[in-house]
């Protein structure tokens, strides 16, 4: 062919050109606006990511170059009971939440918009007090002298107190405490996006109210539940003020291992192959969830 | 064969009977229902017609068992099942906006009642294929409902309702959010389901045309009391207040006053001859029994007679309507047939509008 472009040949080239032109603009070029963003994004990098290559550098470098630190962890029954102890913790807490988060978040739904507001509120309110009061508050609730000891006594209903500081159903009690509103959000806020004429439909099928619940408004439901589960659980996972109060020698959580070793034994390396071992089970989990179920759709609560 | 024989499903007598006896309710201080009383046939198709908010939904809502009656008494079948609760009533409901479950398939949607009914497994499939073929969707079982137009998931709404064989199937609104053509193939379908099973059907809708096209009676409801019930052509041909006329069909009403068999028209000046005594404020006249004549015709000794002055003329194809006004001021409106030439009918132009005197309706 030769170089002269005939009318019939540059015509179908001109639109493909320009929808291609104008693919690559909105590519390469942003709103002036999305600058606003930058700081943000250097801030970000200088406070979390540097210091996270720094962490996972440590990790394998410090004291010796190597995976020492992740073998010592594994290998050591101290360390390694510290890992299944933090487990076992992270999913009662998840359990116990769910159990109580459900029907409190149903109840939202249900409530007149006066009590759902009372309702929220009594949720929030824990959001916006610390986390250190709060764990204060309840050692006073639960040791042998305390609010609920107190009570159980006078009224009879045990002779000796019963020890629930420096046990793990303190640690549970207090951090079911705290991972409450994180579990009742997400699941109001899909519950509240199903039809209760579903309900209705399902009952003019023949259904008993209570079958309904179970084969229609639970299953539309799920998607909250799944966000509340894994927003419980990665907490749970990293909690230390709470476990450092409430709980006991014998049930030491990771997180408090991470601040021993930096703070007292000043094995940094160690501490940091810790650290990572926490933060890659999370990435996994949330890797996991985001495969099943799409994570912005959960955590907006849209169904 | 014969398993679930629980299932009251007289093969003689497919429709059940509905009454509803002196059914009140109320929100708070507002009257929504006004001691309601309708009669509804073992297979009738009937329809609940009035504007937003007359209280149709909650007086099919209170037969369906989903909302409770402040007084009164519902029968279905000659059983009261006033305080029997919805999911004992055995009837079909479908929702205005169709209340499929997202998270099933179509098939699922369908075989939900047959499962709650304890219908053999065996026998499921075949009834919800059966269900589904005939509203025409046996190809998309497996879907979910948002997989589905609005047309085919009203479809799956009808599928999922008629299923277990009800005795009464409920319908609220269900074509409400379909535009104009699928709305009238469906109902023609719903006419032709109505027709193949036999049922009894209790239709919502606050469309006359609707109403009129489809039901063997139509219930007519006015901020919560039944101001008129019967055939849609009772309805059209012999409304029994200002209200019905209004609601249904074009009418051209003329405000004055009943004397010795005259009705005495002052706003335009003239008087119009009755066919029978009659007392009320208001004389109707249907836009198709009006002939408009042009200049100023003497009237036939049989008929009436009202001048107006032509303010457009529509062609529609078959027929062409008339819109003039008087000249005490009423726009009347007269659906003519297209006449072959000009025929002195045109904007501006003087014409007299006449009309039998039995086709004249006075009403209260
Ligand atoms: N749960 C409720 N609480 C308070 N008022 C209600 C409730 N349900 C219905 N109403 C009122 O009752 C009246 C009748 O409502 P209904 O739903 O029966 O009307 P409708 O005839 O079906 O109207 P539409 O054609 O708009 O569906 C309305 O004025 C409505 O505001
Ligand atoms: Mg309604």
């Amino acid at each position: 062919m030769t170089a002269t472009l005939t009318p019939t040949e540059a015509a179908p080239s001109g639109p493909t050109e320009g929808r291609r032109d104008g693919a690559l603009r909105g590519r390469l070029t942003f709103d002036r606006w999305g600058l606003l963003a930058l700081p943000l994004l250097v801030f970000l990098l200088v406070v979390f990511i540097a210091p996270l290559a720094f962490l996972i550098a440590s990790s394998v470098t410090d004291p010796t170059l190597g995976l020492d630190n992740y073998r010592k962890i594994f290998t050591e029954s101290v360390y390694l009971r510290v890992l299944v102890n933090t487990f076992t913790v992270a999913l009662t807490v998840t359990a116990v939440t769910l159990a109580l988060a459900y029907p409190y978040a149903y109840l939202m739904t249900i409530a007149t918009p006066r009590w759902r507001a009372l309702l929220t509120l009594i949720i929030l309110v824990p959001f916006w007090t610390s986390i250190l009061v709060r764990s204060f508050a309840l050692v006073l609730l639960l040791r042998d002298t305390g609010v609920l000891n107190s009570i159980a006594m006078s009224a009879g209903a045990i002779d000796e107190p019963v020890p629930l500081l420096r046990t793990m159903t303190g640690v549970v009690f207090g951090m079911v405490q705290i991972a409450l509103p994180f579990a009742v959000l997400p699941m109001y806020a899909t519950m509240r996006t199903i039809d209760r004429r579903l309900l209705d439909a399902a009952q003019g099928m023949g259904d008993r109210p209570s079958g309904a619940f179970w084969r229609v408004f639970v299953p539309l439901s799920m998607p909250g539940v799944a966000a509340g589960l894994i927003l419980t659980f990665i907490q749970a996972l990293g909690y230390y003020i709470t476990p450092a109060l409430l709980g006991g020698p014998k049930n030491t959580m990771i997180g408090e291992l991470i601040v021993q070793q930096v703070s007292t034994v000043l094995q940094f390396g160690f501490a940091a192959a810790l650290a990572v071992i926490l933060l890659g089970t999370t990435f996994v989990l949330l890797a996991i969830t985001s495969k099943f179920m799409n994570l912005e759709r959960m955590l907006m609560g849209r169904s | 064969m014969s398993q679930n024989t629980t299932d009251s499903r007289p093969d003689d007598q497919a429709g059940a009977s509905i009454n509803v006896e002196k059914v009140r309710k109320q929100y708070g201080a507002t009257t929504v229902l006004d001691d309601v009383s309708l009669d509804i046939r073992a297979g009738e198709f009937i329809t609940l017609l009035g504007a937003s908010g007359s209280g149709k939904s909650t007086l099919l809502n209170i037969i369906a068992g989903f909302t409770k009656a402040d007084g009164g008494r519902v029968h279905i079948g000659g059983r009261d099942l006033t305080k029997v609760p919805a999911h004992r009533r055995g009837l079909g409901m479908v929702f205005q906006h169709y209340a499929l479950f997202p998270h099933m398939t179509v098939f699922d949607n369908v075989a939900y009642g047959l499962r709650r009914h304890g219908t053999a497994k065996s026998a499921i499939s075949g009834l919800v294929a059966e269900a589904l073929e005939m509203v025409e969707l046996g190809h998309l079982a497996k879907r979910k409902p948002s997989e589905l137009s609005g047309g085919q998931q009203q479809r799956v709404a009808l599928a999922r309702a008629i299923v277990f064989r009800p005795p009464v199937l409920l319908m609220d609104e269900p074509l409400g959010a379909l535009d104009k053509l699928l709305r009238e193939q469906l109902q023609l379908e719903i006419r032709r389901l109505h027709q193949d099973m036999g049922i009894t059907f209790v239709f919502v809708t606050h469309d006359q045309e609707e109403a009129l096209t489809m039901s063997d009676r139509i219930a007519l409801l006015q901020s919560g009391n039944i101001v008129q019930i019967g055939s849609p052509s009772d309805l059209y041909e012999r409304p029994n207040c200002r209200y019905a006329a209004e609601f249904i069909g074009v009418s051209n009403i003329f405000s004055g006053e009943c004397r010795d068999g005259v009705f005495d028209d002052r706003i335009n000046g003239a008087q119009y001859r009755l066919g029978s005594a009659a007392s009320g404020q208001a004389l109707m006249v249907r836009p198709e029994r009006l002939a408009v004549r042009p200049g100023i015709a003497l009237s036939e000794p049989e008929d009436n007679a009202v001048e107006a002055v032509v303010e457009d003329c529509v062609y529609l194809g078959s027929f062409r309507t008339v819109h003039a006004r008087t000249s005490g001021g009423d726009l009347v409106v007269a659906r003519t047939d297209v006449p072959r030439g000009e025929d002195g009918v045109h904007p501006g132009a003087k014409v007299t509008l006449t009309w039998k005197i039995e086709d004249g309706r006075v009403l209260a």
